[in-house]
């Protein structure tokens, strides 16, 4: 469905990196395949060096940290925090909220909103579409999107299939009234009946965790993992990107009536390399407008290669220039999601190691 | 579909196919060629096939003919 907002702006973007660096090439020897064949995948899915939590960091903790940062940096004030929308799938208890707990850590103040958003791929677009929403209300001013997965943990890491592209990674992003009437289109998409493509079968309440579940088995193509680690169809996910990602950017640029010719980037979700070059050259749009960088340099951390894209390839621009970007994410759900928008003349966009 | 044998062929690093190769013989027939055919497919035939689909194929001729299939609907 489309969507449409007035006056909201993206005030600012930090993205707190681990500082841990996993290399490809030291973590072939883990799989169960020839190092020649599995050398063939480094430069064409990407897979170089992506950021993993230390055993034990949890996603509160790196959303505490960012947010202290911030508060250091003369960035943000800690009373001025109406809402936290944490878009995870990682949460530190299956309950409280990790909201809750970010907000008690932290000593915010009670009169607020914080809520939990299950949500991988496209968590950045659907937290952008929640804290468009809240501001309808007078007396919230200021949202903090954070979009933090610590999904690492829960790959296996003789697992070929998502190993090594999986990252870990958080993000804070502040979300405002701008004062202006400048649109903001949006389109979002979901599809239930293919929400086995991405999951994590054991340790919910379907399936609890047993010694039966943590059991490592080959699962018949060479990649050894448990029920309880995260599992992706890769080529299923391929084809459902390929099959619906383009129609619904085109769809948004119609929408808004800007053709694509007229965006300045293209921030897309980063599976791996190849998705992203596929898309561009279905989409006839240069590479440069659509970074891939993101996934050999950091992972893929779910719903925060969007907002690390931002801070890493645009940085200062973003609060120097006005751009006009169109934001999409694609995967777990299935859920799809663009947002076309202009960013720019941000407080501060940039990126923190997590120490 | 000569182009399609031509395009099959480069992806596996091979000399030739023909409809009669069962694809595991092909060394590259791995996660990786199947996800590059796949794209291949997607970009030259706007088809897409699905991971069931493709677990069923034993020769090129069953790929061949999933591709036929899906460019006449």
């Amino acid at each position: 469905m489309n969507l449409l907002y007035h006056g909201r702006k993206i005030s600012g973007i930090l993205s707190v990196l681990p500082s841990t660096i996993s290399k490809f090439d030291d973590e072939a020897g883990n799989y169960s395949f020839p190092r020649d064949k599995t050398m063939r995948l480094k430069s064409v899915m990407g897979f170089n060096e992506h950021r993993v939590v230390p055993e034990g960091v949890c996603v509160s903790d790196l959303c505490v940290f960012g947010i202290e940062r911030l508060i250091a940096d003369g960035k943000l004030e800690k009373d001025s925090i109406d809402a936290i929308l944490l878009i995870t799938q990682s949460p530190d208890h299956f309950m409280p909220p990790t909201s809750n707990i970010i907000q008690g850590r932290l000593g915010l103040k009670r009169d607020m909103i914080c809520l939990d958003i299950n949500q991988g791929c496209a968590g950045f677009e659907i937290g952008l579409l929640q804290a468009f929403a809240l501001l309808d209300q007078q007396e919230i001013r200021k949202v903090l999107v954070l979009n933090a997965d610590v999904l690492s943990r829960k790959t296996s890491k003789q697992d070929r299939n998502s190993y090594p592209l999986i990252g870990d990674a958080a993000s804070i992003t502040i979300v405002e009234r701008s004062g202006d009437d400048i649109p903001i289109h949006a389109n979002v998409q979901m599809d239930g009946s293919q929400r086995e493509a991405l999951q994590i079968p054991a340790g919910g309440f379907r399936i609890p965790a047993t010694p039966a579940t943590a059991i490592m088995k080959d699962d018949g193509s060479g990649n050894i993992r448990s029920a309880e680690n995260l599992v992706m169809n890769g080529q299923d996910v391929f084809s459902f990107v390929m099959t619906e990602v383009p129609p619904m950017i085109q769809s948004l640029a119609a929408y808004a009536d800007t053709p694509l010719e007229k965006i300045d980037y293209f921030l897309f979700h980063q599976p791996n390399k190849f998705m992203i070059q596929k898309l561009a050259e279905k989409l006839e749009v240069p590479y440069e407008k659509m970074p891939g960088n993101i996934v050999e340099n950091y992972g893929n951390s779910s719903g925060v290669t969007i907002p690390v894209n931002v801070t890493v390839n645009l940085g200062e621009r973003a609060v120097l220039e006005r751009l006009k970007v169109c934001f999409a994410g694609f995967g777990v759900g299935l859920t799809w999601s663009s947002i076309l928008m202009d960013i720019g003349k941000m407080d501060f966009c940039y990126s923190v190691n997590f120490e | 579909m000569q182009e399609f044998y031509k395009k099959l062929a480069d992806i596996l690093e091979v000399e030739t196919v023909s409809r009669d190769s069962p694809v595991e013989d092909f060394e590259n027939w791995d996660s990786l060629g199947v996800l590059a055919i796949l794209a291949m497919i997607d970009s030259t035939y706007k088809v897409s096939i699905s991971s069931a689909e493709m677990t069923k194929v034993r020769k090129v001729a069953d790929l061949e003919d999933i591709v036929k299939t899906k460019m006449a609907k």
